[in-house]
């Protein structure tokens, strides 16, 4: 069923210190250099990356974007379940994650200048003064899909994997933000977390975003402990995350210590400048846009994805092509998803059904028979409940390289 | 297509076996050798060094990059291996392909945000070398599909 056909930048080129001891033992010494040798090279045929406890929990297939800090997307035909295990859900670290983190000393923080009574909650507290709630959750970094804009956005070069769509339980945000006491003035929710800066610098807030007040009462929105039923990976934010379905993964804060009631739209870390912001205006490629005619990410686009089969895949033309994917549209419903294996000329209207619940990804299947045999791209483009669907090329360039929905295209070679 | 094996064929393919199994077990043997030879003439020397061969990791550099981080050995790529990768993955770099200016961009926004300080002399030195071996490449609205790998759908 599953084929690894990431190439490039994939943890199989990287060292494990058992393939030096056995490299070192046949040459009867260590190799002083060798822990050094870095991420992305295979100098000897020495496969596979020694990998932090952290990540060694993830699938093989997941590509490494990079190691300092940890970045792993999940290509497309890994994602081919209903609910995104966990092995498969894809990281995006801003810092370097908390070591080891203490569950039974764990707190959360309510705080701000909008609270009525500052609060601090242990988890134990967390679990059983509110009622607990599990929703399947659409999660996609805002920068998926940066890779393709030309000229090329600064940033982790995404493919199409920074996604997942997982089962997550914990205690919504309002019902804690009711607890707490929000005053009438209240406008943004920040969040703080436990990662610590790459530059070493104690204090320094690596991520500090947060959502406005309207979508952190929406029932959806979580703070949660549990994925799938399980504890959270440590590198998607155990102990504690906030999950926001729809909107970019970075409004999600893992490692979650601090919510902050803000009297006025949060500035922490990555709220300002170019990040996670769009043009006010379309803008042509390469233009330099000034901060202020920058505006904050806050529903994702419609898009979708094709799972089966992985791209690349050679068949008879006699066969009917069983093709399924996901699609998911922000804050909206997916009201349709077509296919087309003609460049677009033609589209084919798939099968859709409804989300698990509000905020989670729907599952698309068609049946394609190929007129005759050939190379065929096989497109899959999803429509809102809007009427807005994706866009064929890559959409409006920005500086951030932010927002590309633009559709997923997979190649097959069709057989006489 | 493939009949009875024509015995003559057969003894020579076994001869091969054998000899390429005598030259592993050589070049195994002489690798050994050589190593333990090497580690002695360097105690000998009072070096504390461990190793086969006193290669400075620093400097290795395979397929014309940097083995530590994937930069391009280039002009100046050490600069930007010394003032850029502790802090960050060398992917975060060789991922990348921006035009000088934007390059530039980059590091005002480290300085400003990621505690980055002043490069010196070395800042021209590094926009060079990153516009120069990662500049942008040009791919308009849509790239053509890259298959890499063609697999028969079961």
């Amino acid at each position: 069923m599953e084929m690894d056909t990431s190439k490039g930048i994939s943890r199989k080129g990287f060292i494990t210190k058992g393939a030096l001891a056995t490299f070192g033992a046949l040459l009867g010494s260590k190799i002083v250099f060798g822990e050094h040798l870095p991420a992305d090279l295979a100098p000897i045929g020495l496969a596979n990356v020694e990998l932090p406890d952290a990540l060694k929990g993830k699938h093989p297939g997941l590509i490494v974007l990079n190691d300092k800090p940890w970045n792993m997307e999940t290509p497309p035909h890994l994602l081919d379940d209903e609910v995104t295990p966990a092995d498969r859900f894809f990281v995006r670290n801003n810092g370097q994650m908390p070591p080891a983190p203490q569950v039974s000393t764990w707190t959360l923080t309510i705080s701000g200048e909008s609270v009525v009574k500052k609060t601090v909650l242990s988890l134990a507290e967390l679990k059983t003064k509110f009622k607990v709630y599990t929703y399947q959750l659409m999660l996609e970094c805002g920068g998926n899909g940066r890779k393709e804009f030309d000229p090329p956005a600064q940033g982790l070069q995404w493919g199409l994997g920074a996604i997942g769509c997982a089962r997550w339980t914990g205690v919504r945000l309002k019902d804690v933000l009711a607890y707490a006491g929000v005053k009438s003035d209240a406008v943004y929710i920040g969040f703080l977390g436990k990662d610590t800066h790459l530059s070493g610098e104690t204090g320094k807030a690596v991520i500090s975003r947060g959502i406005p007040v309207k979508k952190a009462l929406e029932d959806e929105t979580l703070i949660a402990w549990a994925m799938n039923g399980q504890d959270i990976p440590l590198s998607n934010g155990y102990p504690l995350r906030l999950v926001v379905g729809g909107w970019p993964g970075s409004v999600s804060g893992k490692w979650l210590s601090e919510l902050m009631v803000r009297n006025k739209v949060h500035d922490g870390a990555k709220m300002s400048g170019h990040s996670y912001r769009m043009p006010r205006f379309p803008v042509a490629p390469g233009t330099t846009v000034p901060d202020d005619m920058l505006d904050i990410i806050e529903s994702m686009p419609v898009k979708s994805i094709i799972t089966y089969p992985a791209t690349g895949a050679t068949f008879a033309r006699s066969r009917v092509l069983e093709l399924r994917g996901h699609a998911w549209a922000g804050d909206l419903l997916v009201s349709a998803v077509d296919v087309s294996i003609d460049f677009g000329a033609t589209w084919q209207r798939s099968v859709l059904s409804p989300p698990a619940n509000r905020l989670a990804w729907q599952r698309w299947k068609a049946s394609i028979r190929f007129p005759e045999q050939g190379y065929y791209e096989i497109w899959a483009r999803a429509t809102d409940s809007k009427g807005i669907a994706q866009p064929m090329v890559v959409p409006g360039w920005n500086p951030g390289g932010y927002l590309n929905n633009a559709t997923h295209r997979i190649a097959v070679m069709v057989t006489a | 297509m493939t009949a009875t094996p024509d015995p003559a064929n057969q003894f020579l393919r076994n001869i091969h076996v054998a000899v390429i199994a005598i030259g592993v077990v050589l070049v195994a043997g002489t690798l050994l050798l050589t190593a333990s030879w090497t580690g002695r003439f360097s105690s000998a020397l009072g070096s504390d060094s461990t190793s086969v061969a006193a290669i400075d990791s620093t400097l290795l550099v395979i397929d014309g990059k940097d083995a530590q981080s994937g930069l391009i050995a280039a002009d100046g790529y050490l600069t930007v291996k010394q003032n850029c990768t502790n802090c960050h993955s060398g992917k975060l770099i060789t991922q990348n392909h921006l035009s000088r200016d934007r390059w530039e961009t980059t590091i005002r926004w480290m300085q400003k945000n990621q505690n980055l300080g002043d490069l010196g002399g070395n800042e021209p030195i590094i926009l060079d070398y990153l516009a120069t071996n990662y500049g942008p490449q040009g791919g308009g609205r849509r790239k053509a599909l890259e298959t890499q790998v063609w697999y028969p759908l079961r």
